[in-house]
């Protein structure tokens, strides 16, 4: 320990005097404390806050990114440049330097993170207190939905129904000799594509029609005081002329608490998030929301006019409710810098398989082959998921035989080595004030941190001890 | 059993290509055996093979064929490493570090104490002259300063075995006289050390055994004095004599000996010497220098001193605490001895037959011998005239 010590403490002092370094740290304080004075977003407070936490938290990674693999060609360079003669003649094992520099690239990695996790929040907070919130909506919007972190409740699908009524139509159409004599029905595509209707008439609200959801385990804080947020995505499937999408909602179960009501005129298409008193979901955690095609009367009578424009008679619609949960009720559970805390956490994990993946290419290649490596496999991680889809395909369609299952067996070792970084990027999540779960980070500390990063540091230690240090190659 | 701190069978380095065919033969079938307290010299033109069989013994490469044993362990064993000290042929130091803090981050790697890290840092900055350098990053250094620290960090675990790899390249004279001098101690000290250099003059002042290779393979090997003695000749130093008296010599030798004196001339001053003398009024002089300064005493943690304490210290401080000695220091000794006057010394030779110079190297067969080269010139050149002068009734004899 105390050589890997050395090594790290060694190359935090490298770092400190890299000029790349310097370089990147200026550009991230300018960006920092930069951004507030140009970043307006939606021209309300909290949107300008929203705007400057997406923008400097995204130039935070990528820039951090970058830096984490320039630093990580100290290896190549003590190679090229020899100091690894003075290294490796000490009684200093090879894999502890390895995990030494990478140590030290991760210290510094974090140490930097905290400055500009400090950096952002102070910024963030001096947003809201130099600009006045633009009226009480914005003012609300700052507490309950920007400096929160709220969990997020979604809706449980009944799938076990969709898969019923999507079996039972199957063999409905089967025996009224739907399918014919055709000998190419895929009885398992065919029940998935039943479903998927299923699901989408499901989430379809005809005019007039009404919709339930309800929500359980909703362990807010019940206080007079306190809300809950509502978030939804309405599509009326008759594009409406205002591209207005009126709805009426009930939330709280009338059995249980006072339900509140409210009517809303929303952007179609759009997400909308809305504040109901925490007074709505039940003292057994429960909260049902009903959601209803239509308006009332001032007599809260059901008509097909809008209250707002009493002579035009207003279309019905259908209303879609998109997208995977239609709808989402949020509670804060715990504090903004907490939540910031949690979404640097998992930068730095991506950071440190960065710099595992950074030394691993060092130990092989000098310094301009081995961040070209480096950055193809960043850029890989970062379009993960489309690749791995992608792969998917062609296995699937594309490749048969030995051939295939050898070629994919590679792809699917390489793909599992090269992370997916969009699955552990939190930033949005955090810049909707939503709450950035233990459990997410702690999935990202595993898989990232640990099995990911284990697997390059070990590759690198392996590479290293098999390297002649000093080899010529003629 | 002991066990040779070096021992190679065998060894052979092969280059190859990017297609991993083998290039170049750098290292052939070497047999080495370094023993412990030895300071062997590794000699050789240019790409005869000394730094790739240096970097073997250390682990930077990896033999093709044969065997490497260092203290009798594989050469990456961890535990061998720490009784290792290294000075590369160029100082492949971190230009961003100043000198404490590299001699500070490598003594961490042998896992050394705060303390102790602190104490030999200063010891060895105050032994290679740059104590007050020591903030300066080493980017700013000149190269033999960084050369200095180099040395510096070689020692900082009190090795038992030194390996220096072109050790007075980029150094001035006070430098490289100081890297002898210190070779010298450590030798005394019963340090093990292994020099390479194609500077002859630096190994034959310092090297008991040395080895020479080309091609790779070791051409000729053994002890210093023995490939160097010339027995067809004789080498007579007196104080300065008469040209009648030169040709009475001439004159003996040829009735004696019927052969003739090949040269006769005066012994010139050495320009190291004179260097050193102007450098050393210099600094007496405080002249200001961003260079490397005097250096200081050998630190006392690198091994134990022997007998020959104050004799070595009067040495190695030669340059630093006095104004050297002009010229070859026997001449200032002879007259010394109680031999009366020059003439008289002349007529005993006259009156005896030349006998064989006597080096004293059979006595040393049995340890190895810890003087140098020139050192050992000057006690032969001394054990010739007091055999000499050690038979009274001959000299008195022809006085008659």
């Amino acid at each position: 320990m105390t050589s890997i010590w050395a090594v790290a403490r060694h190359m935090v002092s490298e770092a400190i005097r890299m000029k790349i370094a310097m370089f990147f740290i200026c550009l991230l304080a300018l960006l920092i404390f930069g951004l507030p004075f140009v970043a307006r977003g939606d021209g309300t407070v909290s949107g300008a806050i929203q705007a400057f936490l997406v923008y400097s938290l995204s130039a935070v990674s990528l820039l951090m990114a970058l830096l984490t693999l320039f630093m990580s060609r100290s290896l190549s360079d003590e190679l090229v440049q020899r100091q690894i003669f003075f290294l490796m003649t000490k009684p200093l094992p090879r894999w502890q330097y390895v995990l030494g520099k990478w140590f030290g690239i991760v210290l510094f990695d974090a140490l930097l993170l905290l400055l500009a996790g400090a950096g952002i929040c102070g910024m963030a907070h001096y947003i809201a207190v130099s600009q006045p919130p633009r009226d009480a909506l914005d003012r609300q919007k700052l507490t309950d939905q920007v400096f929160a972190a709220r969990h997020q409740a979604a809706v449980e699908l009944p799938t076990k129904l969709f898969e019923r009524a999507a079996r039972e139509r199957y063999e409905r159409r089967k025996e009224e000799g739907y399918y014919g004599s055709r000998g190419d029905v895929n009885e398992k595509e065919e029940i998935a594509k039943l479903r998927m209707e299923e699901e989408q008439s499901w989430r379809t609200v005809n005019p007039g029609g009404t919709r339930e959801f309800l929500f359980q385990n909703v362990r807010c804080d019940r206080s007079a005081d306190k809300t809950i947020q509502i978030r939804y995505k309405a599509m009326a499937t008759n594009y409406p002329p205002d591209e207005i999408v009126r709805s009426y909602w009930l939330i709280g179960d009338p059995e249980k608490v006072q339900p509140y009501q409210m009517l809303r005129r929303d952007a179609h298409d759009r997400f909308h998030t809305f504040s109901v008193p925490a007074g709505t979901v039940a003292e057994d955690h429960t909260l049902r929301i009903y959601f209803l095609n239509y308006v009332l009367s001032a007599d809260q009578q059901p008509i097909l006019v809008d209250l707002d424009h009493p002579y035009e008679q207003v279309r019905p619609f259908v209303i879609r409710l998109e997208p995977t949960t239609p709808v989402e009720v949020m509670f804060g559970v715990g504090s903004f810098e907490g939540n910031l805390v949690r979404v640097l956490a998992l930068i730095l994990f991506k950071l440190m398989f960065l710099a595992a993946l950074g030394l691993a290419a060092s130990t092989v290649f000098s310094f301009p082959v081995a961040i070209l490596v480096s950055l193809t496999v960043y850029v890989l991680a970062e379009f993960r998921g489309f690749i791995g889809e992608s792969i998917q395909y062609l296995g699937a369609e594309g490749l048969e035989g030995m051939f295939q299952a050898g070629f994919g067996l590679i792809l699917r070792v390489i793909l599992f080595v090269i992370p997916n970084f969009p699955s552990f990027d939190a930033v949005n999540t955090f810049v909707d004030g939503r709450n950035v779960t233990l459990m997410w980070v702690l999935q990202g500390l595993g898989m990232l941190g640990v099995v990911q990063t284990g697997i390059v540091l070990l590759a690198a230690c392996l590479m290293f001890h098999f390297r002649e240090v000093s080899e010529v190659s003629i | 059993m002991i066990i040779p701190v070096v021992q190679t069978v065998g060894l052979t380095k092969l280059f190859k290509d990017f297609w991993r065919r083998a290039k170049v033969e750098a290292v052939k079938n070497l047999n080495l055996e370094i023993h412990r307290g030895e300071v062997f010299g590794l000699l050789g033109p240019n790409g005869s093979g000394k730094s790739t069989t240096i970097k073997m013994l250390l682990g930077l490469l990896y033999p093709t064929r044969g065997q490497i044993a260092v203290f009798g362990r594989a050469p990456t064993d961890v535990a061998t490493k720490a009784r290792i000290g290294f000075l590369p042929e160029e100082s492949y130091l971190y230009r961003f570090l100043n000198a404490r803090e590299t001699l500070d981050y490598y003594g961490r790697l042998f896992h050394l104490p705060s303390h102790v890290r602190r104490e030999r840092t200063e010891r060895l900055l105050e032994m290679v002259g740059l104590k007050h350098e020591a903030r300066r990053r080493l980017g700013e250094y000149s190269k033999g300063m960084a050369r200095r620290i180099g040395l510096a960090q070689a020692l900082i675990n009190d090795p038992d075995f030194l390996i220096l790899d072109e050790p007075t390249t980029g150094l001035d004279p006070i430098g490289t006289r100081q890297i002898k001098d210190l070779i010298r101690e450590l030798g005394n000290r019963g340090k093990t050390i292994l020099l390479s250099s194609h500077l002859l003059a630096d190994v034959e002042d310092v090297c008991d055994r040395v080895s020479i290779l080309y091609g790779g393979q070791q051409r000729q090997g053994g002890r210093v004095k023995e490939l160097l003695r010339q027995t067809e000749r004789t080498q007579i130093i007196a104080p300065r004599l008469a040209p009648e008296t030169i040709e009475r010599i001439r004159n003996v030798i040829r009735l004696e000996e019927e052969k003739d004196l090949i040269e006769v001339s005066s012994p010139a001053e050495r320009l190291e010497t004179i260097f050193l003398r102007i450098v050393h009024e210099a600094q007496v002089a405080n002249v200001a220098t961003s260079g490397a300064r005097a250096s200081g005493a050998m630190p006392d943690f690198l091994g134990p001193r022997d007998e020959g304490e104050a004799l070595v210290d009067e040495l190695v401080r030669a340059a630093d605490r006095r104004v050297p000695e002009p010229g070859p220091v026997e001449v200032a000794e002879v007259p010394a001895a109680p031999t009366g006057p020059a003439d008289d010394v002349l007529e005993s030779l006259l009156a005896r037959e030349p006998e064989p110079v006597r080096d004293g190297s059979e006595a040393e067969e049995e340890k190895p011998a810890p003087p140098a080269g020139p050192r050992e010139a000057i006690e032969a050149d001394r054990s010739v005239i007091d055999s000499l002068l050690s038979e009274p009734d001959k000299r008195s004899d022809h006085r008659d």
